[in-house]
């Protein structure tokens, strides 16, 4: 085989290669988004059902509305599933009707929601942040 | 160029294993939220006292009373089931509304398994859930729900499981 052969061969076969790095590399992180994204939405099942337990027990007259604050002021409970551990954290804090915090018992209280997980490889999963929760607002309504 | 070739199936079939687990999150997401955004969103809300809530409540299988659209005053048995595995396509999901069947058959990878929760939380036993008195304490259902996509093998088949809860505040009015 002449040199120039040699060296197309050899090119093709580094192009080849180069190629299929590339292609994996993609696949990979597509994997990694797709075990993120079912995980995330795992996530937000389980936000929704928070609020709706936080609902319930206020309209079920379980607790009153002050009882609320209290009982969720700073609640953290893990929810293991699927080979997946998620912790959900809980903060309540009086506000007013924007959500804004009033520091004092009021007629309306916010609930902000952060949950984590760790999916077994890569970063931990966050749905909602300590400075970006996911948030629920529930007024006083006399009950 | 055998490699080549081989890379290229490779390729293809590791696409179409890819392009499965994205319907596997939307069907997860869509069958969760149309059980839990319209059959179950208006459990108790105007039901007469003389009409159960819960007239079937199975580890795989719920009926319930209750209004479906806004607007619409009848109110509906929905039952929601799955039955033993078909093969080759795995347990058929069926909602039927007032004796209609209204989606289905939906193949899932196990049974859809229901469990049933009181005013406090505590899970109720299948045999409370067996009379009439036992199912009206039923105040939230927790669903677990496994999707596939591709051919159904429970050796090789890529499947994902969905929990979510469902409160009905209605009842508790």
């Amino acid at each position: 085989m002449a040199y120039g052969q040699t060296m197309l061969v050899l090119l093709a076969i580094l192009l080849f290669s180069t190629m299929m790095l590339g292609y994996y590399n993609n696949l990979f992180r597509w994997y990694d988004m797709h075990n993120r994204e079912f995980s995330r939405l795992q996530a937000l099942k389980l936000a929704e059902s928070v609020f709706q337990e936080i609902e319930f027990t206020y309209i079920a007259d379980l607790v009153s509305f002050s009882e609320l604050e209290s009982a969720w002021s700073d609640s953290t409970r893990a929810v293991p599933l699927t080979d997946v551990n998620y912790t959900l954290n809980v903060e309540s804090s009086w506000c007013d009707s924007l959500g804004t915090d009033t520091g004092s018992a009021s007629n309306f209280l916010r609930f902000d929601l952060r949950i984590s997980c760790y999916p077994g490889f890569g970063d931990t999963i966050w749905v909602g942040t300590a400075t970006d929760p996911l948030q629920k607002l529930i007024a006083d309504m006399g009950i | 160029m055998v490699t080549m070739f081989t890379s290229m199936i490779t390729i293809q079939e590791n696409n179409m294993i890819l392009k499965g687990e994205m319907q596997i999150i939307t069907e997860l997401e869509y069958i969760s939220n149309m059980i839990d955004d319209y059959y179950m969103d208006k459990i108790g809300y105007e039901l007469p006292s003389t009409t159960e809530a819960f007239p079937v409540a199975d580890q795989n299988e719920v009926w319930f009373n209750a209004k479906l659209d806004d607007g619409d005053n009848n109110i509906y048995l929905v039952k929601i089931s799955t039955s033993g595995e078909v093969l080759p396509y795995g347990y058929p999901m069926n909602i039927v509304v007032t004796g209609l069947p209204d989606v289905g058959p939906i193949y899932l990878a196990d049974n859809l398994v229901f469990a049933y929760f009181d005013v406090s939380g505590n899970e109720i036993d299948s045999a409370t859930l067996a009379s009439e008195p036992g199912r009206a304490t039923i105040r939230s259902i927790q669903i677990e729900m496994v999707v596939y996509q591709g051919e159904y093998n429970t050796d090789t088949m890529r499947a994902r499981t969905l929990v979510f809860t469902k409160y009905f505040p209605n009842l508790a009015i």
